[in-house]
């Protein structure tokens, strides 16, 4: 648990929840930490919260 | 006593009067005789025979069945050679010759009535009458009140080549004038409509109007229009004897010519004024005849300035002729019509003005518009046309509709004139015998009308090609559809990783939700290309909503809101509609209602009204789906069944669709003869309904139900099933569906094959595809049904075509259909009909049950107020899924210390959503989850 806190976060941002199906399932394979989200809205006030994250 | 006395007194007075004219005549013949000068008393001994060219113009000259001549101007010649001994003799004219130009080309010497207004030419006598112009219209027209301004910017024929034309030309610059024939012409074309009024001397139209009986004319004095001058024309040889005219005609007593008008207008036809006539004309002569005598003394002061005026007027001819000429040529160039008469003995043909000119030729010779000059302007197509008319009006067997007629003009451009026109007379027979008749250049209107038939058959076309292409498109999409459909399908029920399970589920959704979208597109070509047909049956609507509730409980279930409905208490329980296309109608509202409702309900319902109350075998429905949704905003409400156009304001992503739903819908409602009409408050909710008028009550119960089946579990009796496909994935997919059921499977590429194994092997049932290389499944069923060994086979068609036409020929020949992508359920029901399952177990279903109340303990409660649910409910918005995953654990956990399987179970739903990412399942979960726990269900 401890590693991944230095595991990059990606935040995936997309309206259609089976896009995010592929894009996640896809990233995770990489081996990132992921979190989803269906509007801009919510991925601004996600962002503000955590800093080290990559917009997608 | 008395009576005796009036009749007497009344014979005294008749006689009284009697004596008086009798006195008063002698008196006036003495002042008649004319005393000619020693000049012209030698010229007229001296005169010859004079040649006078009686063109026909009647009520002046007439000319009689016995080919005599009558007329007012006959009989003023008759007078004149009375008075001065000059002699005349007629000429009938046998050249299509004016009087005018008969004159002045010295064919003649004298002409009998020459027209003139205001000024008389020098080469005619002082006018011997004066003929008022009125206007000729039908009734109820505003000519009848406002005379010539009446007929501003509008048609009125007048008669060709007379001073009148020239002068309402020059007087009146707004009307149009259309030169015609003949009187007689000029009215009947304004009884036909073809043209607003006719202008012309009312003693000719009062002679044709009564000669010919013509109704439903209205003259009309205008005090804007001269009087119009009738006087002999004498030629240039002649002119000599100018002077000597001009005496007897001043000398001539006024009631004399009064008389010539009479008799020759009474003589007409009619004859009510015969009677009194006996006793008033000599009466009415007599006091005339008195009066005259004063008047023509008066005449005798005046000629002296007449004479001098005559002087004048010689001087000005020239000049005067030449800007006639010009006006006239004037009033041609700018007519757009021609009026006509054919006389239809010898095929004449005379036009109101010049046809040469109007087709665009300098000059008269230089066309031939004779009956027979006409074939050589006219394209092959028209000649025929134009001589069929001709002989057709001559049997009388016109149909008095305008043709249209294609000739080369002088340019030899191709161009259009239309014809309009109507039979006018006849002889005793009843046989026509002229048309009268309007020739108008339509050369620009039937080249745009031509042009957009051409562009309308090239829509059409483009149209049906986009139909077409759509069709087989749907069938190539199909195809591949088909591969993604089934083999998801097979796959999902084979993979036990849940995750992958997942990603199949997926895979099938789209491509159901492809499916769906192609089938609606291939629905709107389809009505806009007018191939979709609406098959009424004996159908039950409660049966419908059912089905409808089957489709949408679990997603109804899922948002939380409810499904009700409302049906009323009399509704016939079977009703002849199309239930194909009604279910499908309402699938498409209530899946917008599901769609854009979030909390609140759906409902559905039928009310029902009789248009005749005693008649209760035709029923009017009014559907109605209602929903407590997001509402639509009034000025969208129009836009919304218009295809390929979505609410703007409707997020498209958000949610989905082709936009077809509702345009599909309102059109498939209208093939029903229904009406589907929207009411919707934002915010609010929306209500659709459908009206369906007068709708058939069916006598027959409606049964048929479909049957729900267990694919699963069906187990058959080793028969014996051949699969014919072309294309690989196809057959396998088929192969593997059937796989593990206790049957053998045989498979076959193309329809050749397929015979020749089903003659070897007789399977039970036959799978065949139609489009096949080398052999196709008609031909190869057609084979088989006419083979003695193989014809008991059933034969279920498969296709991925959704033409109408091939349809109908499955259907006849094949024994089921089934259309790709294959429907799982669909496929078996059909299968099953032909070879009968084992009785099969119910499987038991191992799922837990949502709605199961679970009593959890208070210290549980605390423990997930405590730890579980502020977790949750931070993960609002944006979901990080680690966060979730880390949650989901702790609810596994929790489940496990306090022995609760719900939390167990729910934490376990929503790792699995959090591993594959599925959002939407991760917050439903989430929420279901909240409210069960604050809502104390468990």
């Amino acid at each position: 648990m401890t590693d991944l806190e230095e595991t990059p976060l990606v935040l995936i941002t997309d309206d259609n929840p089976n896009n995010i199906k592929v894009a996640g399932s896809t990233i995770a394979t990489l081996g990132y930490k992921i979190a989803v989200s269906q509007s801009g809205q919510n991925t601004i006030e996600f962002a503000e919260k955590n800093i080290q994250i990559s917009l997608f | 006593m008395n009576i005796f006395s009036g009749k007497l007194i009344t014979k005294n007075i008749i006689f009284f009067i009697f004596a008086i004219l009798m006195i008063s005549s002698v008196f006036a013949q003495s002042l008649k005789s004319i005393v000619f000068t020693e000049a012209e008393a030698k010229i007229i001994e001296q005169s010859q025979v004079l040649q006078v060219w009686m063109d026909e113009c009647p009520p002046y000259v007439i000319r009689k069945e016995d080919g005599s001549f009558s007329g007012i101007a006959v009989d003023m010649l008759n007078y004149v050679s009375e008075q001065s001994g000059l002699r005349f003799k007629y000429v009938s004219p046998s050249l299509a010759l004016s009087q005018e130009s008969a004159l002045m080309t010295d064919k003649v010497d004298i002409a009998p009535a020459l027209f003139s207004i205001e000024e008389v030419p020098n080469y005619h006598t002082v006018p011997y009458f004066s003929s008022p112009i009125y206007i000729y219209a039908t009734p109820n027209t505003s000519i009848q009140t406002n005379g010539m301004s009446a007929l501003v910017k509008k048609n009125a024929a007048v008669q060709k080549d007379s001073p009148l034309t020239k002068y309402l030309v020059k007087h009146f610059k707004d009307i149009k004038f259309v030169p015609c024939p003949t009187t007689k012409a000029g009215l009947d074309i304004v009884k036909e409509g073809l043209s607003d009024a006719y202008i012309g001397n009312s003693l000719s139209a009062y002679y044709e109007i009564k000669r010919n009986d013509i109704k439903g004319i209205i003259s009309t004095p205008s005090e804007d229009l001269p009087n119009l001058q009738v006087s002999f024309g004498v030629s240039e040889k002649n002119k000599n004897l100018l002077p000597i005219l001009n005496r007897v005609i001043v000398s001539i007593p006024s009631g004399m010519v009064t008389k010539f008008q009479n008799d020759n207008l009474t003589n007409i036809k009619t004859d009510h004024m015969i009677d009194k006539k006996t006793v008033q004309k000599w009466l009415w002569i007599g006091i005339i005849i008195f009066l005259t005598t004063v008047i023509v003394v008066l005449y005798f002061v005046r000629i002296n300035r007449i004479l001098a005026k005559e002087i004048k007027s010689r001087m000005k001819m020239a000049a005067s002729l030449k800007k006639s000429q010009e006006i006239s040529k004037l009033a041609t160039e700018h007519s757009q019509i021609v009026v006509f008469e054919v006389f239809l003995r010898d095929n004449r043909i005379v036009y109101g003005n010049s046809l040469a000119s109007f087709l665009g030729y300098e000059k008269e010779s230089d066309v031939d518009l004779t009956y027979d000059g006409w074939v050589n302007i006219l394209e092959a197509k028209s000649k025929n046309l134009f001589e069929k008319n001709m002989s057709s009006i001559k049997n009388d067997k016109f149909d008095g509709n305008f043709f249209e007629l294609r000739y080369t003009n002088a340019k030899g451009d191709l161009c259009w004139l239309k014809i309009d026109g109507k039979i006018t007379e006849r002889d005793t027979n009843k046989q026509p015998q002229k048309f009268v008749g309007i020739i108008m250049d339509v050369t620009e209107s039937k080249e745009y009308e031509l042009a957009i038939i051409e562009s309308r058959q090239e829509a059409e076309m483009a149209n049906k090609a986009k139909s077409e292409f759509l069709a087989n498109m749907s069938h190539e999409i199909r195809t591949p559809l088909n591969a993604i459909i089934g083999f998801s399908q097979l796959l999902s029920k084979q993979v036990v990783d849940i995750k992958q399970k997942t990603y199949l589920d997926s895979i099938n959704v789209a491509g159901n939700s492809l499916l769906t979208l192609i089938n609606d597109i291939l629905d709107l070509s389809k009505i806009e290309a007018g191939q979709l047909k609406i098959k009424l049956g004996a159908c039950s609507i409660a049966h419908i909503f059912k089905e409808i509730e089957q489709v949408f409980i679990l997603k109804v279930k899922e948002k939380g809101i409810d499904l009700l409905f409302s049906l009323h208490s009399e509704l016939p329980p079977s009703l002849i509609i199309d239930d194909l296309r009604l279910r499908q109608v309402l699938i498409n509202l209530v899946g917008n209602a599901v769609k854009f409702t979030e909390r609140g309900y759906i409902k559905l319902g039928v009310d029902l009204f009789y248009d005749d109350q005693t008649d209760h075998s035709k029923v009017s429905l009014i559907i109605s789906v209602e929903d407590t949704g997001i509402g639509i905003e009034q000025k969208q409400l129009k836009k919304i069944f218009a295809p390929f156009k979505q609410e703007d304001s409707q997020d498209n992503r958000q949610y989905g669709g082709t936009g077809l739903g509702l345009s599909i819908s309102k059109r498939l409602t209208e093939m029903m003869e229904g009406k589907l009409t929207v009411t919707s408050q934002v915010g609010k909710g929306s209500t659709f309904n459908i009206n369906l008028y007068n709708v058939p009550v069916s006598s027959t119960m409606h049964t048929v139900s479909a049957p729900s089946i267990n694919v699963q579990s069906l187990v058959y009796n080793e028969e014996t099933l051949l699969i014919v496909d072309d294309i690989p994935s196809n057959r396998i997919l088929l192969e593997e569906l059937f796989s593990g059921k206790n049957l053998h499977i045989l498979s076959a590429k193309n329809g050749l094959e397929a015979v020749n194994i089903a003659k070897k092997k007789l399977p039970d049932l036959i799978i065949c595809d139609i489009r096949m290389p080398v052999m196709d499944g008609v031909e190869a069923t057609q084979i088989l049904k006419s083979t003695e060994s193989t014809k008991h086979i059933p034969v279920l068609a498969l296709t991925a075509s959704a033409k109408q036409e091939e349809l109908e020929i499955t259907k006849e020949l094949f024994d089921g259909h089934l259309t790709k992508p294959v429907n799982v359920d669909e496929l078996f029901i059909s299968v099953n009909n032909f070879i009968k399952p084992k009785d099969t177990v119910e499987e038991t279903t191992d799922q837990v049950e949502d709605n199961i109340d679970v009593n959890i303990s208070e210290v549980t409660r605390e423990k997930l107020y405590e730890n579980i649910l502020p977790k949750l409910k931070a993960e609002v918005g944006a979901v990080d899924i680690s966060e979730i995953q880390n949650i989901a654990e702790e609810m596994v956990e929790l489940g496990k210390q306090v022995n609760e399987d719900y939390i167990t179970k729910c934490g376990k739903e929503l790792l699995t959503a959090a591993s594959v990412f599925n959002i939407e399942g991760i917050n439903s979960l989430i929420s279901k989850f909240i409210s069960k726990v604050e809502d104390n269900q468990i």
